[in-house]
């Protein structure tokens, strides 16, 4: 729950007040006066929620939006707007926004939008560390065992990856102790999940 | 509207050019006089003419019976009795002075002539000649004399058997007698003449003048009668109603004058006054059309102070419950700021909305042009233009209508950002607006970088409804350029190599002043 917050408004009374605001609320916040700002200090920044103005001049809320998108920084985003335009919110839902808010915008909506986006952060986080530890998981087995824990995963039963592989039942059994006692689990449907997460892995 | 109208008026009007209309009016009437008076001319002649013929017709036929009369006496016993025709025909002739003479000439000899009135030995061969030829009716003969006369000649008794020639001397000019004095007149002429055309009496007018011919109802003596009347320019153009006629069109040419020109200085009036109310109006729907399209912006404009004041407030609110009364004082100050920022955009808006009254006063240019940047500043932040002022730290004073100058820097500095915004280049999309005092003047120049002014528009910049922008009402310059003037000053366009600049000039107000002491 302490991801930081990046606000980017081009209004400076604006990006003020509403850092003001969220930082009295506990919220650990950066203020960006424009995209091109934001996008400079990127590479540096830890994952966090983003609040874009939709009207800026040279790049808009949405373009940044889109770039951002584009280059795989999937941050929760909120957008705030100066007038409720549907055409605009709808865009943004369509690029990943996960609220839309208008001004002049309320302290518990955007509370409530930054700590959705925290969430969201926070389960991402979380899926990333479990994809991480089952990478890990699958690191320590050998090539053999890996090539039976795959035949495994598609449903094939013991005799038919002994056939498969040409040794005996009882080597695929041995094997399949093996690959149990380092995932620690001996359900061939646990087994499965976690090589179809390990596969689909970036 | 009824176009129409006022076109067909106005060819009347340009037709009615006192040059050409008013002679003709004049010929015509002087016409129309001449005609009405030849025509009453003609029928006076015409009644006149009748009369006399009656009178004259009835008295050729008393010469029928006198001589029936003078026949029937003489047949009796002319021979035996001739102091019984003398005293018939004496009588005869003292009752009608017309009757000069009276003959009875008998066939056979000079013996038992009878003359009463004329003794002439000439007429007697004359009579018995025509007695003899006479078939029975009476034979008519010229007077051989210059006394306009006619001879009735009949046999008698009237047979083939006749013993007498009696003759009728007959004055013409008694014959034609009358009462009237109309004919006494020098242009009323008679003539009369025997039926086979030897004149007797009066002038025979040739055919060009207006004439009245009828022979006389009388069965013997069916005189060949003529009249006449002749007539002057001056006749059927009475000078005293030709000077009555023409007085009486000068006077309607004058109130036709007089009505006209009182009439086109009212049109006049209406159309000043109409004018002025359209100018009203359009300078106040300029300025509203123009609140319309920075409507959006202004929207914006007006969200960015509420959005800081809500948040400032919320943060106090916390500040407060916390205790931290240090800050919320800073924070209150900053809630402050912003709301004097909201309310300087509704003032803005206000005073631009409200029709009004033009109200001039020493205006500082400087504050029009940051009016028109606070105006600008989100339309020109969404279409990525950079507005740039340059302006001098002291005061430039013009006299003026302070609204009408915000709108005419609003005006050229939305035109610069709405050109910029079509460049293809974001980098280059700048507008410049510098003030600065050169001698008495002020000027202000709004620069922009965008495509500049087509060559073809440039001759009717400030001619209203020319414009080149599809949305655009044409309006906006030709009302900048009015009003500019009314400030006493100039706007125009200035050459420059890319982009377009225009230019305000305003007398200094302290310059101004000067001038006026």
């Amino acid at each position: 729950m302490t991801a930081p917050v990046y606000l980017v408004d081009d209004d400076a009374a604006v990006r003020d007040a509403l850092s003001l605001l969220l930082s009295t609320v506990g919220i650990d916040v950066r203020a960006f006066a424009g995209p091109e700002d934001f996008l400079s200090a990127l590479p540096k920044l830890e994952p966090g929620c983003l609040i874009l103005d939709i009207r800026m001049p040279a790049i808009s809320g949405l373009k940044l939006q889109e770039r951002l998108t584009a280059s795989g920084v999937d941050w929760p985003t909120v957008v705030i707007s100066g007038h409720g335009d549907i055409e605009a919110c709808r865009k943004a839902f369509r690029n990943g926004a996960i609220d839309f808010l208008s001004k002049p915008v309320d302290e518990q909506d955007l509370i409530d939008a930054i700590q959705k986006g925290q969430a969201a952060l926070g389960r991402a986080a979380e899926a990333a560390a479990e994809r991480r530890e089952t990478l890990e998981l699958l690191a320590g087995l050998t090539p053999r065992e890996r090539e039976v824990l795959s035949l495994v995963a598609r449903g094939f039963a013991t005799r038919e990856i002994a056939g498969a592989l040409d040794v005996s039942p009882r080597t695929v059994e041995s094997h399949r102790a093996a690959i149990g006692a380092k995932l620690g689990t001996t359900s061939a449907a646990e087994m499965t999940r976690l090589w179809i997460e390990a596969e689909s892995a970036p | 509207m009824s176009e129409r109208t006022p076109r067909a008026r106005d060819i009347l009007r340009r037709s009615l050019a006192p040059g050409i209309v008013w002679p003709l009016v004049c010929v015509l009437a002087l016409g129309l006089l001449a005609g009405l008076e030849r025509n009453a001319r003609l029928a006076d002649l015409t009644a006149q003419s009748d009369r006399l013929h009656a009178v004259a017709s009835q008295r050729v036929d008393q010469h029928d019976a006198h001589l029936t009369a003078l026949s029937a006496i003489a047949v009796a016993g002319a021979e035996q009795r001739p102091d019984l025709f003398h005293e018939v025909a004496g009588a005869v002739m003292r009752f009608y002075p017309r009757i000069i003479g009276i003959f009875l000439i008998p066939l056979d000899g000079e013996d038992g002539v009878l003359e009463i009135g004329i003794r002439e030995a000439d007429l007697r061969e004359l009579i018995r000649d025509a007695a003899e030829r006479s078939a029975g009716a009476p034979v008519l003969k010229r007077y051989p004399s210059d006394r306009p006369a006619y001879l009735i000649v009949k046999r008698s008794p009237n047979s083939d058997a006749a013993r007498y020639g009696l003759a009728l001397v007959i004055d013409a000019a008694a014959l034609l007698d009358g009462d009237s004095d109309y004919w006494m007149r020098a242009e009323a002429t008679r003539w009369l003449a025997l039926p086979d055309g030897t004149p007797l009496i009066g002038v025979k007018e040739d055919s060009r003048t207006p004439q009245f011919t009828r022979a006389l109802s009388s069965g013997t003596q069916p005189l060949e009668f003529k009249t006449a009347i002749r007539m002057t320019v001056a006749d059927i153009l009475p000078p005293g109603r030709v000077a009555l006629v023409l007085a009486v069109i000068v006077l309607a040419a004058a109130a036709m004058r007089v009505i006209g020109r009182q009439r086109a200085k009212v049109r006049a009036a209406e159309a000043r006054a109409e004018l002025s109310g359209l100018e009203t109006r359009l300078s106040h729907a300029s300025r509203v059309n123009a609140l319309g399209e920075m409507a959006s912006g202004m929207a914006h404009e007006l969200t960015q102070p509420l959005t800081a004041i809500l948040a400032q407030a919320q943060a106090a609110r916390r500040l407060a419950a916390r205790g931290d009364t240090e800050r919320v004082a800073d924070v209150l100050e900053k809630v402050i700021g912003q709301t004097r920022r909201a309310g300087a955009i509704l003032e803005r808006l206000r005073t631009w909305t409200r029709p009004r009254e033009r109200h001039a006063e020493p205006v500082d240019v400087r504050d029009c042009i940051h009016v028109a940047e606070t105006l600008l500043a989100g339309q020109a932040r969404e279409l990525g233009a950079r507005l740039t002022l340059t302006l001098p730290p002291t005061p430039l004073t013009v006299e003026g209508d302070r609204v009408e100058l915000e709108q005419v820097l609003f005006n050229l500095m939305r035109n610069a950002v709405d050109a910029v915004a079509e460049s293809a280049d974001p980098g280059a999309r700048e507008v410049v607006v510098e003030a600065s005092h050169d001698g008495a003047m002020v000027v202000i120049d709004v620069s922009d970088t965008g495509p500049g002014i087509r060559p073809d528009v440039r001759d009717r910049l400030f001619t209203p409804f020319v414009t080149t922008r599809e949305s655009g009402t044409g309006l906006g310059l030709a009302l900048s350029h009015r009003l500019v003037e009314r400030a006493g000053g100039d706007l125009t366009l200035v050459e420059t190599r890319e982009g377009a600049r225009f230019r305000i000039s305003l007398p200094l107000a302290s310059a101004a002043g000067e001038a006026a002491e």
